[in-house]
C-alpha cells in the first residue's frame, strides 16, 4: 500500500511533464493537423527533452552528494562508536584495560576454563610503598610510575594475557591456558623487569618494586573467589618483605 | 575473448565477468567518484561479448550505490535487454540481504523497467 503511494506521489511531482505528454498526444490523434503546426509540435517536445535531460543531470548530481554526505556522516559515527567503545573498556591513564572490562572478561574466562576444564592463573599485583612514592616524589612521578609499569606488563606477558589497572596502584593480570608454573614463571619476569628498570629516568632517587599473588586454581565457585584468592597472596608477598611473587 | 576482472575497493565494486562460461558478477558497493570512468570499460567488454557470444547469466550482489552508478547499472541492463530481444538466453539475478529492503525494492524497480528475465533473489 505504502508502495503505491510512494509510486504515486513521484507521479505528482512530474505532473506538468505528464501533461506535456498528454498534450502531444492530443495533437497527434488530430488528423487535420498540418505539417507546420507538427514541426511547432516537435520542436516544443525537443525543448522540453533537454530540458527534462538537464534536469536528471542536476537530480543524479544531488543524489550523489547527498549519498556520500551521509557515507560520511556513516563512517564519522562508526568511528566514534569504535572510540567510544574503546574507551569504555580502557584505563584513560595507563592506555590498559580497566576493572570493569577484566572483570567481565575474567568472568567469561572463568566459566570457560571450568566448563572446558582448562588451565587459568590470575595474578594480581600491587606497587610497593605507592602512597610514599606519591608524597615524597610528586603526583606526576606517581603517574609517570603507574605508566611505566604499564609498559612493563605489556612488554612483559603474551599476547594471549589480559592486563588490566584494576585500582589506584593494583594490576591484575589473567593468563589464560596457563599452569600455575608457567605464570609463576612470567609473574617473576615483570617483578625482575620492574626491579630492574632504569627508574632514575624519571627521578635520580626513584626506585619501584611490585608484589605479585597468584592463584591457577579453578576449583572456586565463582571467578571473585579466585580472585580473592590471589588477592591474599599478594598479601602474604606483602607481609614477607614486598618485591615477590607468592603462590 | 578474455575475461574481466576488477578487484573491488572500499568505493567501487567488484566485477568477475567469464567470457568462458557467460557467468557475469558484479558486487559490493558503487559510489565511484567518476560512475562513467568506472563503468565504461563493462560496456565495452559487455557489447563486444554480445557481439560473439548467445546467452549470459548476470548477479549483482550489490550492498550499496549512489544515483550515478544506478544510471550505469540501468546502462548494463539495457545492453541485455537488447540481447534478449535479439533471442539470446540472458538472465539477470538481483541479490539481495535478507533484511535490506531498500535493494529488494530497487531490484523490483529495475525489474519493472525491463524487458527480460530478472530475478529479485534475497539472501540471509
Amino acid at each position: 500500500m505504502q508502495e503505491r503511494s510512494k509510486a504515486r506521489d513521484i507521479e505528482e511531482i512530474f505532473k506538468a511533464e505528464l501533461e506535456i505528454s498528454k498534450h502531444t498526444e492530443a495533437v497527434l490523434a488530430n488528423e487535420d493537423i498540418s505539417k507546420e503546426q507538427l514541426f511547432e509540435e516537435y520542436q516544443r517536445l525537443a525543448d522540453e527533452y533537454r530540458h527534462l535531460l538537464r534536469q536528471a543531470m542536476k537530480i543524479t548530481r544531488i543524489g550523489d552528494s547527498t549519498q556520500e554526505k551521509l557515507l560520511r556522516t556513516q563512517e564519522e559515527l562508526s568511528a566514534a562508536n569504535e572510540k567510544l567503545e574503546r574507551q569504555a573498556k580502557t584505563d584513560g591513564l595507563t592506555g590498559l584495560y580497566n576493572r570493569r572490562y577484566l572483570d567481565k572478561t575474567l568472568e567469561s574466562i572463568f566459566d570457560d576454563a571450568r566448563r572446558h576444564n582448562k588451565a587459568l592463573a590470575v595474578a594480581i599485583s600491587d606497587i610497593d610503598f605507592f602512597k610514599k612514592i606519591n608524597d615524597r616524589f610528586s603526583h606526576q612521578v606517581g603517574d609517570e610510575v603507574l605508566k611505566a609499569v604499564a609498559k612493563i606488563f605489556q612488554s612483559s606477558v603474551r599476547a594471549k594475557d589480559i592486563v588490566a589497572r584494576y585500582g589506584g596502584e593494583e594490576f591484575v593480570c589473567v593468563f589464560p591456558e596457563t599452569t600455575l608454573d608457567e605464570a609463576r614463571a612470567l609473574a617473576e619476569q615483570v617483578r625482575h623487569n620492574v626491579e630492574h628498570y632504569n627508574w632514575r629516568e624519571i627521578h635520580p632517587e626513584l626506585k619501584v618494586t611490585l608484589s605479585i599473588g597468584l592463584c591457577a586454581d579453578i576449583n572456586y565457585p565463582n571467578h571473585e573467589k579466585m580472585l580473592s584468592a590471589a588477592d591474599e597472596k599478594l598479601y602474604e608477598a606483602k607481609h614477607n618483605g614486598r618485591n615477590q611473587v607468592r603462590c | 575473448m578474455k575475461n574481466l576482472v576488477i578487484a573491488g575497493t572500499k568505493t567501487t565494486p567488484s566485477v568477475m565477468f567469464d567470457a568462458e562460461t557467460g557467468k557475469l558478477e558484479i558486487s559490493g558497493q558503487s559510489y565511484p567518484e567518476s560512475a562513467l570512468e568506472f563503468y565504461q570499460p563493462i560496456m565495452d567488454w559487455l557489447n563486444e561479448y554480445f557481439k560473439l557470444r548467445q546467452q549470459a547469466s548476470l548477479s549483482f550482489r550489490l550492498q550499496y550505490f549512489n544515483t550515478s552508478s544506478s544510471k550505469c547499472i540501468l546502462n548494463i541492463l539495457r545492453v541485455f535487454e537488447k540481447a534478449y530481444s535479439e533471442g539470446k538466453k540472458v538472465e539477470v539475478n538481483w541479490y539481495h540481504n535478507e533484511a535490506d529492503e531498500q535493494m529488494q525494492e530497487t531490484g523490483e524497480e529495475f525489474a519493472e523497467h525491463l524487458t527480460l528475465p530478472f530475478k529479485v533473489i534475497s539472501y540471509k
